[in-house]
């Protein structure tokens, strides 16, 4: 089994959608995948699978209220897919959200804990082959968590000045010093044409930014942005541009 | 003769909880010794301390590899602590007990093995 935890420097860089659709097309693939939603912060995940809910959150999960078989529930039979999709929620009530924020280190340090013996379980029970965390941004203690539990961490960056020089900084401060396998998707990148051909140029300059592999480039999408939400772009337009950059990108990351 | 039998075991099951406290202190004294005799007040300061991801990020280089693999594990022995990093058995024990006397990481003697575990 291998895991992955999406992360970035700031919000709204595509993390939740570059985590499902990895998730989706694995599970297309024919793959066992786990999604979990860690951005205790601002869950998405609720808002977009409408599916039965499992019997405890995550948040009850990484406080050690229950088991991890307990907090995922199977959304394949939704979509039809090849595979398995499990899948996990945050509790997205303001009370779960000020509870989160308010807890100490000493907690935070039981629930890495937590976090480690639910990936054996999902290991050795579900015989899963992928586990992908869609973590908060920026220097989240649950993030950093699932960092660390994880096999590979995925960096979700755009062409923003801010968002670029925040990641370096997040490279240099946690990445280099946890010595975690690390890899850049370069999300929202301008692109020309009904093709969404990126200049070669373009990816160069954003990609020169980093020291770390890149694994996806990413173009900018106003269809993605407008439907988002509403359904799974990669699953109404299995043919569309995008999808094909998609697919190369989940590619490069079940080798990385 | 039953009640002689009771009496006995009573007795060694005395003894052992009083060589496992011996072996638990003689293991802290070297330690101290070891790290350079901090006072009893630095020790006491550091007791207990979380061994959470900020501290993780703020420990010298050597340590914060041997802590994060007791992260992933509930204990272990030095010796395997070492296959994991690819160092010397003696060079994790050392980098261990000093985790300990920061108050990190804490051990228990299980027979002749010693295992360092987080209290968490």
């Amino acid at each position: 089994m291998k895991s992955f935890t999406f992360h970035s420097y700031k919000g709204g860089t595509g993390k939740t959608f570059m985590s499902t659709s990895m998730a989706l097309l694995y599970a297309k693939r024919g793959s066992k995948v786990c999604l979990l939603d860690f951005d205790f912060r601002a869950p998405s995940l609720n808002a977009l699978f409408d599916i039965p809910r499992p019997g405890c959150t995550l948040n009850q999960l990484v406080d050690g209220q229950c088991e991890v078989d307990s907090a995922i529930t199977d959304a394949t039979k939704e979509f039809s897919l090849p595979g398995k999709l499990y899948v996990g929620f945050a509790d997205s009530s303001t009370e779960a959200i000020g509870e989160v924020t308010a807890k100490d280190r000493k907690w935070q340090m039981k629930s890495l804990r937590f976090i480690n013996r639910s990936l054996q379980t999902l290991s050795d029970k579900l015989e899963l082959d992928y586990v992908i965390f869609d973590s908060s941004p920026g220097f989240q203690y649950s993030s950093i968590n699932a960092v660390l539990s994880s096999d590979v961490a995925v960096l979700v960056t755009t062409p923003d000045k801010a968002d670029i020089s925040g990641t370096s900084e997040l490279i240099r401060g946690v990445y280099e010093t946890l010595e975690r396998r690390t890899g850049i998707i370069l999300n929202k990148v301008p692109a020309g044409g009904p093709s969404m051909n990126l200049d070669p140029r373009t990816a160069e300059k954003f990609s020169s930014n980093f020291k770390l592999p890149i694994i996806g480039v990413i173009p900018c999408s106003c269809e993605i942005v407008t439907q988002s939400g509403e359904s799974f772009f990669l699953l109404e337009h299995p043919d569309h541009p995008i999808v094909n950059i998609l697919n190369s990108t989940a590619d490069k990351l079940e080798k990385f | 003769m039953i009640a002689l039998l009771g009496r006995m075991d009573n007795s060694l099951k005395r003894i052992d909880r009083r060589l496992s406290e011996f072996l638990r202190k003689h293991d802290d004294l070297i330690a101290t010794l070891a790290s350079g005799k901090p006072s009893r007040v630095q020790i006491d300061d550091l007791k207990d301390s979380p061994l959470d991801v900020v501290t993780l990020l703020s420990l010298p280089d050597h340590l914060r590899k041997t802590a994060m693999v007791l992260c992933k594990e509930d204990e272990a022995i030095a010796d395997q602590v070492a296959n994991k990093t690819g160092r010397a058995r003696a060079v994790e024990s050392g980098y261990l007990n000093q985790l300990c006397t920061m108050g990190y990481v804490k051990k228990k003697r299980k027979g002749r093995d010693v295992y360092f575990y987080i209290e968490r």
